[in-house]
């Protein structure tokens, strides 16, 4: 046995099922004449039309799948015929914000059905009530035309119009508020038609409104008893409505409405129309039949011709069908005692429908569908959804009552796709091109409002043809000649009926072509570097008491867990010169790292055995003359500087102090205090007293060592007459000392009085200061700052072998800053060699001090020599490739 | 210097000396680390004694209290801007050190300047002018050596100056380049700049070596006394 698919969720079903197992939907059409209640539908009284279950069974099988109502299960027969009740309800629960995706699972249970409001309790059977009515006080329609699930006859239904007539009166000035100004006109003019007719003149005088339909004026043998009745009776106060009702009913969207003429010939009524009011104040006055057609086939008929330019609900017209029906239903609903005073009485009876959806933007009872008769399935047209124009500007709706814009939004353009789904009057109402706007108390009922009546309503007569109630078919309406350009593109967004979701709204129509993008713009573009994640319902769960079950939901949301994105590289758009440089950049950043994890190879091989044998080699050297090694000769070669300076040593004189100034910290002091040795041993020789000072912190200290290790070794050294200490601030200290020696020295404790000091007042008082310096900078700031003060006091330098090159050009030029320069080891031993001849060792541990320098030396050489050569060997010094070579 | 404070003195001098040649053969090694943190520890230590006693003690404490009134305000002043320098312990008042700061500053730039024009640059230009290109010996000839020597110093001068010449001209969008006759002679004092640093690396190679021929035979001589038990 094959089965059925269910249309709501597609789930399979047997064949025999009337409704889905899974959904409640209904899975057979109902056709006419079938009394099987619909199963999807709500609750409903037991002589509820077929023709609203078919529609309803239709508008559940055109809803989208992805909808957020939850499956309605199989109701009972409907206990009455209450249903606008039904539609009521169902209306409410369609007017349920759709849920998120992430509960719609949770969404799926079914819900219980919402009981029918209060306010449609009451009604009744009034609808059926109102055809045989039309039919009997029309011509052209045969008594025997009524429906057979409508054929209750209606006691004193012809009789009734006066009596509820006046019921609707008497409610709506009880609706009124007691401060509305035209209750004090007496119960003599019915308010609503006060209304009525200020609406309709504002209808027909609206410069925007496209032009009337064939709405001739109504003849008045051609008017049924009871509207004759009343048109004789309010004909006798058209002057002063009209003034009264300009004011009264104005509606505040329309201010500027200029005010209607007393009388128009085109209206109907042949009176002018108050300004439109809420649409259920005035029971809509059926318009005067034209041919054969009754009033509620022609409101029908011409709801039909309604535009897209002014849909139903904006204008709100369409409730004048209804309207109009109401007048010949005796009982009207109560009004509920909360109820706004502005609201009707009959707009009660949908109030909840109304409410509910007015959010949705939908409008079934625009449609018209609250006064449709029962009708067959519409398949042809029933699953054609209503086509959504995202981003086109739907034209503009004047809603002419004062309802807040929130609560009765427009209809249905500018609605977002996906939110309303039409039932089957769509097609019917698209097919409405040229935009019509109907009379005031002229319910805009819609094609397929007037179709299901032909179909399904056994008396429905036949219009004649050219007649503005003569529904056209729905084939012809759906023509591509005769659809709008929007609704054509939108038609073939979505074919074959499917469902009118974003989605389709988004297809491409076929009269375009994919645009290209210019490279610029491409370039501009914002790339998607992250994709969405989505729900894995098949994902499995791997742990805990649920694991090896799919379809379970994951204790964290899908876009919380964390995962690589997917950064699309493939959009980014690169130039070829952008290629190289980005190759450049990457060589550059990742080279280095490459050859520095290339570098500990040789690093860690060479460099650790180079240092160790370079040590072994230069420790060899040295320790060379331990071994009775004699390889150099003792004298040097003595530069002139250094020839300068014994000579200056061996012509001052012996009454004058030399100032000695130690510039020198003791990592230095191995190799200064050679060359210091042999010059304090010279002035010792010479019987010259000396002063210590230093511009650096241990310079005295290292002063005074050096001269108590000599006296204890038996190495003459001169005798000390002061320590001026510690001269603070650097080259400042020392201008400050040559400026003003002795308030400089002020504070180290010197006696002045002592010996050859007694007569030194400056530095030029000195006969010579030697300068034992580490530093060229030293030597620098002593000839800088004191020279230049005291430039009659020569200066003669002991430093380093490293300053060397830095301190001889103060020795060179006529006036030279440093007389004599002693420079290193082998400058102190030439001094030696030179002045102190007789304490020149020739043995013992400083001659061999001299052998292991000059072995030292030589091995420097050769080792400098040797490198060379092996850096020319193995290309270290060729020049290194440029990155991009 | 007793006998205890000499062996003292050389048995720490031994330690150290080895432990800081141990770098020679082991690398970075606690011995190598012990013997400079110790150095620069004693170094440190032995400064802020010196600056303690030599400065504020003697220079600044004792001419403070025996000083006559009349050089009062000046040595408060100095007091004052040495206390301002303690604000650089504080952020919030290292502004208020900005004040001694730049009187440290400029008075040494001052100085610095003022010596090196009259100590260092002209001198030296004079004397770079001085020697003849055509030096001739006290017997009236002409002095080869000494000619040779002039002018070697005047090339190697201007040359080296030229060398340091970095001013170029833009040409358009292309790399800008040094005057055609100065980059030529920039490299010849290119040349001269190489012997010069040759020289200043071989002067510190001898230094070097000094210090360790010096440290070696103490080791030794060290040793030996050591060994023999004596001081010889």
């Amino acid at each position: 046995m094959a089965d059925l698919r269910c249309p709501m969720c597609g789930k399979p079903n047997p064949a025999d099922s009337e409704a889905c197992k899974y959904c409640g939907a209904r899975l057979k059409p109902v056709h006419a004449g079938d009394s099987k209640p619909p199963a999807a539908a709500p609750k409903s009284g037991p002589e509820e039309a077929d023709w609203m279950s078919d529609l309803r069974g239709d508008m559940m099988r055109n809803r989208p799948k992805t909808s957020m109502l939850p499956p309605e299960p199989p109701a009972p027969p409907p206990p009455s015929d209450k249903w606008l009740s039904k539609i009521d309800a169902r209306g409410g629960k369609e007017s349920k914000p759709a849920a998120p995706a992430s509960k719609q699972k949770a969404t799926r249970e079914p819900a219980p059905v919402p009981p029918p409001k209060k306010a449609a309790e009451p009604s009744e059977d009034w609808l059926s009530k109102i055809r045989p009515h039309a039919r009997k006080e029309s011509p052209l329609i045969p008594p025997s035309a009524s429906p057979p699930a409508q054929s209750a006859p209606v006691p004193g239904a012809a009789a009734e119009p006066p009596e509820w007539l006046s019921k609707v009166r008497n409610q709506t000035s009880a609706d009124r508020p007691p401060a509305a100004p035209e209750e004090d006109k007496g119960a003599e003019e019915p308010i609503w038609l006060k209304r009525l007719r200020a609406r309709r003149t504002q209808d027909e005088l609206a410069p925007a409104a496209p032009p009337q339909p064939e709405a001739e004026p109504a003849a008045p043998g051609e008017l049924p008893e009871w509207l004759s009745r009343i048109r004789e009776k309010t004909s006798e106060d058209t002057g002063q409505i009209d003034a009264d009702d300009q004011s009264l009913f104005s509606s505040p969207l329309s201010p500027a409405t200029p005010a209607p003429p007393p009388q128009t010939s085109d209206s109907p009524w042949g009176i002018a129309a108050p300004p439109q009011e809420p649409r259920t104040v005035e029971p809509a006055t059926p318009q005067e039949p034209q041919g054969a057609v009754p009033d509620w086939l022609k409101y029908a008929s011409e709801g039909n011709r309604q535009s897209a330019v002014e849909p139903p609900l904006g204008s709100t017209d369409w409730m004048g069908g209804i309207a109009s029906a109401l007048e010949q239903t005796p009982p009207t609903p109560t009004a509920k005692p909360g109820e706004p005073p502005g609201r009707p009485s009959t707009g009660r009876l949908l109030d909840a429908q109304d409410s509910a959806e007015a959010k949705k933007g939908g409008s079934l009872r625009s449609a018209g569908l609250e006064s449709a008769p029962p009708a067959p399935p519409i398949q042809p047209f029933s699953q054609t959804p209503i086509p959504q124009v995202p981003g086109d500007t739907p034209p503009t709706l004047e809603t002419d009552w004062d309802f807040p814009s929130e609560a009765m939004p427009d209809f249905p353009l500018g609605q977002p796709a996906g939110d309303f789904t039409f039932p089957s009057i769509s097609g019917a109402f698209n097919a409405g091109t040229e935009p019509e706007v109907s009379p005031a108390g002229e319910g805009e009922i819609p094609d397929w409002l007037v179709d299901i009546k032909k179909d399904g309503a056994p008396p429905a007569p036949s219009p004649q043809p050219g007649s503005p109630a003569a529904a056209p078919d729905i084939n012809e309406l759906l023509r591509a000649d005769t659809l709008p350009e929007w609704m054509q593109r939108k038609g073939a967004a979505a074919p074959g009926g499917k469902e009118a979701g974003p989605g389709a709204a988004a297809t491409t129509p076929d009269n375009l072509e994919q645009g290209e993008l210019p490279r610029w713009l491409e370039a501009m573009r914002p790339i998607q570097s992250v994709t969405m994640p989505t729900e894995d319902e098949e994902r499995v769960e791997s742990v805990g008491p649920l694991a090896g079950l799919r379809g379970v939901l994951s204790a964290e949301p899908v876009v919380a867990i964390p995962r690589r994105p997917a950064i699309l590289a493939g959009n980014i758009d690169a130039s070829p010169a952008q290629l190289t440089l980005t190759e450049t950049l990457r060589r550059l950043l990742i080279e280095p790292e490459v050859r520095a994890s290339r570098k500990p190879v040789r690093a860690m091989l060479l460099m650790p055995l180079l240092r160790k044998a370079m040590s072994a080699v230069l420790i060899l050297a040295i320790i060379f003359p331990f071994f009775g090694g004699s390889l150099f000769s003792n004298s040097g070669y003595q530069p002139e500087a250094n020839k300068k300076a014994g000579l200056l040593v061996g012509e001052l004189p012996a009454d004058r102090p030399v100032l000695v100034a130690f510039e020198y910290d003791a990592s230095a002091a191995p190799e200064i205090e050679t060359g210091a040795s042999a010059l304090l041993e010279h002035l010792a020789q010479r019987g010259i007293q000396v002063a210590f000072i230093s511009s650096q912190p241990n310079g005295t200290m290292l002063g005074e060592g050096l001269r108590l290790l000599n006296e204890e070794q038996g190495i003459g050294m001169p005798p000390l007459i002061a320590n001026f200490g510690y001269v603070p601030g650097g080259a400042g200290g020392l201008r400050r000392l040559a400026g003003n020696l002795r308030e400089t020295v002020n504070g180290s404790n010197v006696d002045w009085t002592q010996g050859s000091l007694a007569a030194v007042n400056s530095l030029s008082d000195f006969s010579m200061i030697l300068v034992l310096a580490a530093s060229p900078q030293s030597v620098r700031d002593w000839v800088e700052q004191v020279h230049t003060t005291a430039p009659n006091t020569p200066i003669v330098a002991m430093v380093s072998a490293a300053s060397d090159a830095l301190v001889f050009p103060y020795t060179e030029g006529s006036k030279p800053a440093i007389w004599g320069l002693v420079a290193g080891y082998a400058g102190a031993q030439a001094y030696r060699a030179a002045f102190l001849p007789a304490t020149l060792a020739t043995s013992g541990v400083a001659a061999m001090r001299w052998q292991s320098f000059a072995g030292g030396t030589l091995a420097i050489l050769i080792t400098l020599v040797a490198g060379v050569i092996g850096s020319l060997a193995l290309g270290r010094f060729r020049k290194p490739r440029k990155v991009g070579e | 210097m007793n006998q205890i404070e000499v062996i003292g003195g050389m048995a720490l001098g031994f330690f150290f000396t080895v432990a800081i040649l141990s770098y020679l053969l082991l690398d970075d090694n606690l011995l190598f680390r012990l013997g400079a943190y110790t150095l620069v520890g004693v170094s440190a230590g032995y400064l802020m004694a010196v600056m303690l006693s030599s400065v504020m003690l003697n220079q600044y404490l004792i001419p403070l209290l025996g000083s006559p009134i009349q050089k009062l305000p000046i040595l408060i002043l100095l007091m004052v801007l040495g206390l301002m320098l303690f604000g650089r312990l504080d952020p919030r008042g290292s502004s208020l050190a900005l004040i001694p700061m730049a009187f440290l500053v400029g008075v040494g730039a001052a100085v610095v300047v003022g010596g090196s024009l009259t100590g260092t640059f002209l001198p030296q230009a004079v004397a770079a002018a001085e020697p003849s290109l055509l030096p001739s010996n006290p017997g009236g000839n002409l002095d080869i050596l000494a000619m040779l020597e002039n002018w070697c110093v005047l090339i190697g001068t201007l040359t080296t100056l030229a060398y340091f010449h970095f001013s170029a001209r833009p040409r358009g969008g292309a790399e800008p380049v040094r005057p055609p006759g100065i980059a030529q002679i920039a490299q010849v004092g290119k040349f001269f700049l190489a012997i010069t640093l040759g020289a200043l690396y071989a002067g510190a190679l001898l230094s070097a070596l000094a210090i360790l021929v010096e440290r070696i035979y103490f080791v030794v001589q060290t040793l030996i006394i050591f060994s023999t038990g004596g001081m010889g």
